[in-house]
């Protein structure tokens, strides 16, 4: 894909504690994107849909949306959850194996998401603009496209004390009865690229005593608020609402995200 | 519009003074203008800091600025130079988010950071609309802008004045000194308000606190792409500084060199 890996896709333990710790913290942005689904009253495509945190209240609330994940791991969490729900919440649910930045899928939506900053995971213009060009493609005319990223912190991109272990969540029951507990850490600043390499490490206590730590290492890109502009602007879309966070509160310097709602330029 | 810097006369009068040693991009110019070989616009040319070396050395010039006190400075030197130098150079009022001029250029120069004046991106467009519309088919443009000195966009110590100059003589033997400070960070909008101030000794004994304050927009590598990109431009070199160095996480610049895609 490129020459930036993420152990996303590849590392079983990114999919098994996922829930876990999401769960337990509890992201305030499922209210927003299931209520962009009911406004559009119709199919929405949600990229990067992981295990389900955002698909399946969508589906659960009565709206039919197609789920693309790049890692088989995180698909096969949620068709587990999912074969636990109703058959009509099951019947409104399609999941697709894809990357995010070339798919295809044959079907138009009127609503297209990128929920809790995948779209960060895509380190070069090239790909940004790729995944641009494919969501473009897949909206209905009159459709409209949200995604949100992160809005930097200035001094997670710079300050060296960020280099070392910082406690994030001190302990997440497991559901095997082991606790968790996660610390994060930046590897290495790339501020000419805009990217910042990342580890999220989770130190796990197992029932029987053992402990195990293991390392989720990836690159993370951040955008600013003008470049976001540009680049939507550059691949055919119109801003038609912008937030700073999710109870669509409006932009500030001191916001902690930047909800772009866009639609086609015709 | 947005409120520039550079609209009081003090700072037009002080330019020259503080700046005399600041020569490190010259030779940068004078290369790309010498291998344009043909007239070159200069935006926000102020008192000629960039303009009178380029036409010293032969290059055909056109500067513009928005200050009539900057460009008043800049026509008394350009009064005192031989004649040929004066022939090959054009001054021209107006404001560079919007101008006009009668001429087509192979290449546009906006140096010394001045593009960060304009703090909207529509002012922006409409500056590079505007550089389009007067830059040759195969014409380069170059944009020189600094790369963030990241704690100067959060860090409250630069609230505080910072870099003060030591004193510099002026010839009717006043001293003056400059600092820097950082009125509010408006990351928001990628702008911080600054203030430059101008201690000045007089001779009397007499001191004097002149502070020229103004909005100043910071870019980051990829938004620059993109509004380059969106303006018609592309990109073919970045740098990181004037010995066209590679662009790097501790680059002090961003020069952009680009043509019409």
């Amino acid at each position: 894909m490129s020459k930036y890996s993420s152990g996303y896709e590849d590392q079983q333990f990114v999919a098994e504690l996922y829930d876990p710790v999401y769960d337990q913290l509890a992201r305030r942005d499922i209210e927003l994107f299931v209520d962009c689904s009911k406004k559009a009253n119709d199919k929405t495509l949600e990229l990067g849909c992981g295990t389900g945190r955002v698909l399946i209240p969508t589906a659960q609330a009565g709206y039919e949306i197609t789920g693309l994940d790049l890692s088989p791991y995180m698909l096969e969490k949620c068709r587990e959850k999912l074969a636990g729900q109703t058959k009509d919440v099951q019947s409104r649910v399609k999941l697709i194996q894809g990357n995010m930045t070339k798919f295809s899928l044959g079907e138009l939506y009127t609503l297209i998401t990128i929920p809790f900053r995948p779209f960060q995971h895509l380190i070069t213009i090239e790909e940004q603009k790729a995944c641009l060009k494919c969501v473009r493609q897949h909206l209905k005319p009159n459709g409209l496209f949200v995604m949100d990223v992160f809005h930097p912190y200035v001094p997670r991109l710079v300050d060296p004390k960020y280099l070392m272990e910082i406690e994030v969540d001190p302990k997440i029951d497991l559901p095997d009865g082991g606790v968790l507990r996660r610390t994060t850490r930046v590897a290495a600043f790339h501020r000419e690229e805009q990217y910042n390499d990342i580890e999220i490490i989770h130190y796990v206590k197992y029932t029987d005593g053992r402990e195990e730590r293991l390392v989720h290492a990836f690159p993370m890109r951040y955008f600013y608020r003008y470049e976001m502009e540009h680049l939507l602007a550059l691949c055919g879309f119109k801003i038609v609402e912008f937030f700073g966070d999710f109870d669509r509160s409006p932009f500030t310097a001191d916001s902690p995200e930047m909800i772009f709602v866009a639609e086609k330029v015709a | 519009m947005s409120k520039y810097g550079y609209e009081e006369a003090f700072s037009a009068e002080f330019y020259d003074p503080v700046t005399s040693k600041r020569l490190h991009d010259v030779k940068f110019w004078l290369d790309y203008a010498q291998k344009a070989g043909d007239r070159t616009l200069e935006l926000a040319c102020g008192t000629g800091r960039v303009l009178f070396p380029l036409a010293q050395a032969g290059i055909t010039i056109t500067g513009l600025d928005y200050s009539v006190y900057m460009l008043n400075i800049c026509r008394q030197k350009l009064a005192q130079q031989p004649q040929d130098i004066q022939a090959r150079v054009r001054i021209i009022q107006a404001n560079m988010a919007n101008f006009q001029t009668s001429e087509q250029y192979s290449l546009i120069i906006v140096p010394g950071r001045s593009f960060q004046i304009l703090i909207t991106p529509a002012e922006q467009e409409s500056c590079l609309h505007s550089i389009a519309g007067h830059l040759k088919s195969h014409g380069t443009l170059i944009i020189d802008v600094f790369h963030p000195d990241f704690p100067r966009l959060y860090d409250p110590k630069y609230l505080q004045e910072f870099d003060r100059t030591s004193g510099v003589k002026l010839a009717d033997g006043r001293t003056v000194d400059v600092a820097s400070r950082i009125v509010a960070y408006h990351k928001d909008m990628q702008y911080n308000e600054v203030e430059e101030i101008y201690y000045v000794h007089h001779k009397d004994g007499r001191d004097e606190r002149l502070v020229q304050s103004f909005p100043f927009h910071y870019f980051f590598r990829y938004e620059m792409e993109h509004l380059l990109r969106l303006c018609g431009f592309k990109v073919i070199d970045l740098f990181g500084n004037f010995d066209k160095s590679p662009f790097t996480n501790e680059s002090r610049e961003m020069i952009f060199v680009a043509e019409k895609a």
